[in-house]
C-alpha cells in the first residue's frame, strides 16, 4: 500500500506509541456536568452576543448567542436548564472571555429540531446556511468556521475535500475513536462538504498507526462513489492542514495563502460528523469527544458537552493521580497550557492531558550549537535557527522576509533541539507581534 | 650605512604621500553643515531613538533642515532644547521635565498571582498567555521588556515589578512604547504625589487581585483642598497642574497606592 508523506517532521513519544495507548480501547463514554459555562468567544472571529440574560430558561441546543460579523457563529445551549449568570473569566486568551454559566436540570430536553434531509438530497445551497447556523468550527483545534472555509470566493474552485483523520498529535484518540465508532457520519459528512463546494473527490486521510480506523473507513466509504481512504506515514505534524494537501495531492500551499488556494479543503473528523448531524437531524454543535489523560487515575474519552470545566471532566476519570504540574488543552506538541482547571472545554478541545510536575519542568535553554537538525524538521521549509537568532536581536522585519508568518507553530523544532531552544514560543511571540502592527497600520 | 638609506627612503616617502593626501583633502573635501555639527554636539548624543529619527545624526540632520522640532530631543531636555534653538534662531517654549514612572507596586506578595508562568520570558509573550500570571490584568508582569528597550539603565525589574530610577531617566519615553500593558506613564517632575495604579477594574476584583490596587474609595477626592485628585472609571487621577504636593491624599489612602517621590 502507498503510504503519503511530505518532508520534514518529528516522530514524538514514539516508544511509547504517542501516549496513545492509555486511551485508544476505551469507547466513548458520556458525561455531563451539573453547571456548564459556555464562552462566546470559541471559534476565530468576533465574539458572539449573548441573547440570553440569569434566570432564563433554556433548551437544549437552544441559541444562546448571536453570531456576529461576517464569520461569526452562533452558540447554543449544550444543556436544558435555567442560565445562572452571564459573566466574564480569564480562559486561554489575553483577554477575559464572557461565558454563559447553564444549570443543569438533568432533562435534558430538545429544543425544536428541523432536520433537512439526507446529505445526498438536499438542496445544495442550503448547506453552507445550516452548517453556520448549527455553530460550526473546526474541531481540530483552530476552531475556525467551517461555513467560512466552505464558501468559496468566485474565481476559485474546489476539486478534493480532504477529512482529516491523521491525528497525529501525542496521547490524543479523540478523532480516533470517532472514526470507530461513528464512521457513517463521517462519511456523511464529508458527502455534504463535496457538494457544497462541487468537490469531484473526497479523502479520509488517516495515519497508518490507526489500522482498525482505517478499517472502519473503508467499510464505511465502500460503494460511495469518489470516496476513497488515504493511509499516511505516521509522523508529526501529518496532521497538518498544509502538510496533509501535500501529503495526499502532492500540491504546496502558497506562502500565505489558504488550502482554496491549492483548490482543497480540510476538515477534521469531528468537524465532519458534526455537519452530518446539523444537515440530516438538525442538531447544532453542542458537544464533542475530548481524550482525558496523562495523570488522571482512569484515562478515557468522553463525550463532553461544550462548557463543561475540566476538573469535572478530570473527576470523571477518576482525579488527578498526581498533583499536577501543567494541564494542556491538545496535545503535547501544540496544546496550549491552561490558567486553571476551572476552565470550561470548548469546540476546539480535542483533549485534555495532565501533566505532571516533573513533566512539566522546561529545560534551561542552551546556545544554538548549528546543529541544523530544526531545518531538517521544520515541516514548510524555514530555518528556525536563524529566525530565532533574528527575534531575540528584535529584526522583526527581517524574521518577516525569512516567512516568519509562515510558520504553523507545529512545534517540531523545538522537540528536535538538543539544546532545547525555546523556539516555537519565540516564533508565536514574534507572529502576534507582526499581526499587531498589521492591525496597527489598517 | 644601509640604515641612513632606509631612513631617507621612508622620509621622502612620507613627505610624498603628504603632500597628496594634503592636496585630496582640499581637492575632494565634502561640505559638511556646521549647523548640524554644532546640533549634533548639543543632543544627548544616547542614540536612543526617541525623537523617531535613525540616532542622533539623522535627528541632527532633520533638525538643520527644519524637519524635526528643536525640542525633539527629550533625553537632551531643556539645555539641549535651548542650545539647538539658538543655534537654529527660533524660540522654543520652556518644556516641563518630565519623568517616567511604572504606575504599579504589585510586588510579590503585594499582586496576587494566578499561575506560574514558565514560558519565554518577556512580558508581552506572558501577557499573550491567558492574560499574563498576574491576578490583576493591569499589573505590571516584570519580566522586563522596558528594560531592555531603556538606553540609559534606568530601569530594573525589583522583586517582580519595574522600578525607575528618576536620576537616570531622561523620559524619552521608549519604554511608554514598550510596555504591553500601558502602565508607564511620563508625569512632570514637579508632582512629586502620584496614584501608582492602573487597575480600572472595580473595587471587589481589584481588592481580591492586589492589596495595594486602587479601590475607588474616593477619600482622596474628599481630603483634597485644591481640587486636584478625582477619581475616574474606578481609579484616582492627580492633575499635576492643581497638585501642591501637600500629600493630604496619601495619610488617608486605604491601601497606600498614593505614593510620594523623594
Amino acid at each position: 500500500m502507498k503510504l503519503f508523506t511530505f518532508r520534514g517532521g518529528v516522530h514524538p513519544l514514539k516508544e511509547k506509541q504517542a501516549g496513545k495507548t492509555a486511551t485508544c480501547a476505551k469507547p466513548v463514554r458520556e458525561f455531563t456536568a451539573q453547571v456548564v459555562y459556555i464562552p462566546v468567544d470559541m471559534h476565530i472571529g468576533a465574539p458572539s452576543a449573548p441573547c440570553v440574560k440569569k434566570g432564563d430558561t433554556v433548551l437544549m441546543g437552544q441559541k444562546i448567542a448571536d453570531a456576529v460579523g461576517g464569520i461569526g457563529i452562533p452558540v447554543h445551549a449544550s444543556v436544558s436548564g435555567v442560565v445562572k449568570e452571564v459573566g466574564t473569566m480569564q480562559m486561554l486568551r489575553s483577554m477575559a472571555s464572557q461565558y454563559i454559566a447553564i444549570e443543569n436540570d438533568g432533562k435534558d430536553e430538545w429544543t425544536e429540531l428541523k432536520p433537512l434531509g439526507s446529505v445526498e438530497t438536499v438542496p445544495q445551497e442550503l448547506i453552507v446556511p445550516a452548517i453556520k447556523e448549527a455553530g460550526i468550527c473546526g474541531m481540530g483545534g483552530a476552531c475556525f468556521p467551517t461555513h467560512a472555509k466552505l464558501n468559496i470566493p468566485e474565481g476559485k474552485f474546489i476539486d478534493t475535500v480532504i477529512v482529516n483523520g491523521a491525528e497525529c498529535e501525542t496521547y490524543l484518540t479523540a478523532d480516533h475513536r470517532l472514526m470507530l465508532e461513528e464512521p457513517e457520519k463521517v462519511v456523511k459528512g464529508l458527502i455534504a462538504a463535496m457538494r457544497a463546494v462541487n468537490a469531484k473527490r473526497g479523502v479520509i486521510a488517516i495515519e497508518n498507526n490507526k489500522l482498525d480506523a482505517i478499517a472502519s473507513m473503508q467499510k464505511a466509504a465502500s460503494g460511495k462513489a469518489n470516496i476513497e481512504v488515504a493511509v499516511l506515514k505516521t509522523k508529526y505534524p501529518q496532521g497538518g492542514e498544509k502538510q496533509l494537501i501535500d501529503a495526499v495531492l502532492g500540491r504546496q500551499v502558497p506562502s500565505g495563502g489558504l488550502p482554496m488556494d491549492a483548490n482543497a479543503v480540510v476538515i477534521n473528523v469531528g468537524t465532519s460528523k458534526a455537519v452530518c448531524e446539523a444537515i440530516e437531524e438538525g442538531k447544532p454543535l453542542i458537544s464533542r469527544i475530548t481524550t482525558v489523560t496523562g495523570a488522571v487515575k482512569e484515562p478515557d474519552n468522553l463525550l463532553l458537552r461544550i462548557g463543561t470545566p475540566v476538573i469535572d471532566a478530570v473527576n470523571a476519570c477518576g482525579g488527578y493521580a498526581e498533583t499536577p504540574g501543567k494541564i494542556l488543552f491538545g496535545g503535547t506538541m501544540t496544546g496550549n497550557a491552561i490558567p486553571s482547571d476551572n476552565v470550561p472545554v470548548t469546540k476546539a478541545n480535542n483533549g485534555i492531558v495532565v501533566l505532571t510536575e516533573k513533566e512539566a519542568i522546561i529545560p534551561k535553554e542552551d546556545p544554538c550549537i548549528r546543529c541544523g537538525r530544526c531545518v531538517d524538521v521544520c515541516p514548510i521549509y524555514l530555518k528556525p535557527n536563524e529566525l530565532k537568532v533574528k527575534l531575540v536581536l528584535g529584526r522583526l522585519e527581517e524574521a518577516q522576509k525569512k516567512h516568519l508568518e509562515d510558520c504553523i507553530l507545529c512545534g517540531a523544532c523545538s522537540y528536535i533541539c538538543p539544546a532545547r531552544r525555546l523556539l516555537t514560543p519565540a516564533f508565536k511571540e514574534g507572529k502576534d507581534k507582526l499581526a499587531m502592527m498589521r492591525r496597527k497600520k489598517a | 650605512m644601509s640604515i641612513v638609506y632606509a631612513i631617507l627612503v621612508m622620509c621622502i616617502l612620507g613627505a610624498v604621500f603628504g603632500v597628496a593626501l594634503s592636496f585630496a583633502d582640499k581637492k575632494f573635501a565634502v561640505p559638511v553643515d556646521e549647523k548640524v555639527q554644532r546640533i549634533r554636539e548639543n543632543v544627548s548624543g544616547a542614540n536612543c531613538g526617541a525623537c523617531g529619527y535613525p540616532g542622533c545624526d539623522g535627528f541632527a540632520e532633520a533638525v538643520a533642515k527644519g524637519e524635526a522640532p528643536v525640542n525633539g530631543c527629550t533625553p537632551g531636555g531643556e539645555k539641549s532644547a535651548k542650545a539647538l534653538a539658538e543655534i537654529m534662531g527660533v524660540s522654543v517654549e520652556a518644556c516641563a521635565l518630565e519623568v517616567a514612572r511604572v504606575r504599579c507596586l504589585g510586588e510579590k506578595g503585594v499582586a496576587k498571582e494566578r499561575f506560574t508562568y514558565s514560558g519565554i520570558q518577556t512580558c508581552r509573550a506572558a501577557m499573550a498567555f491567558a492574560g499574563g500570571p498576574k491576578e490583576c490584568q493591569y499589573a505590571c508582569l516584570g519580566l522586563g521588556d522596558c528594560e531592555r528597550v531603556c538606553a540609559f539603565d534606568a530601569i530594573k525589574m525589583v522583586n517582580g515589578i519595574a522600578k525607575i530610577d528618576p536620576e537616570k531617566c531622561t523620559a524619552c519615553g521608549m519604554c511608554v512604547k514598550e510596555c504591553p500593558r500601558s502602565i508607564i506613564a511620563l508625569l512632570p517632575v514637579s508632582s512629586k504625589v502620584t496614584v501608582l495604579c492602573s487597575s480600572l477594574n472595580n473595587a471587589k476584583t481589584t481588592k481580591l487581585s492586589c492589596s495595594r490596587g486602587c479601590i475607588g474609595c474616593k477619600r482622596c477626592e474628599k481630603a483634597c483642598e485644591f481640587d486636584a485628585i478625582h477619581v475616574v472609571n474606578g481609579l484616582a487621577k492627580i492633575d499635576p497642574s492643581k497638585c501642591t504636593n501637600c500629600k493630604a491624599c496619601v495619610e488617608v489612602c486605604p491601601v497606600n497606592c498614593i505614593v510620594v517621590e523623594e
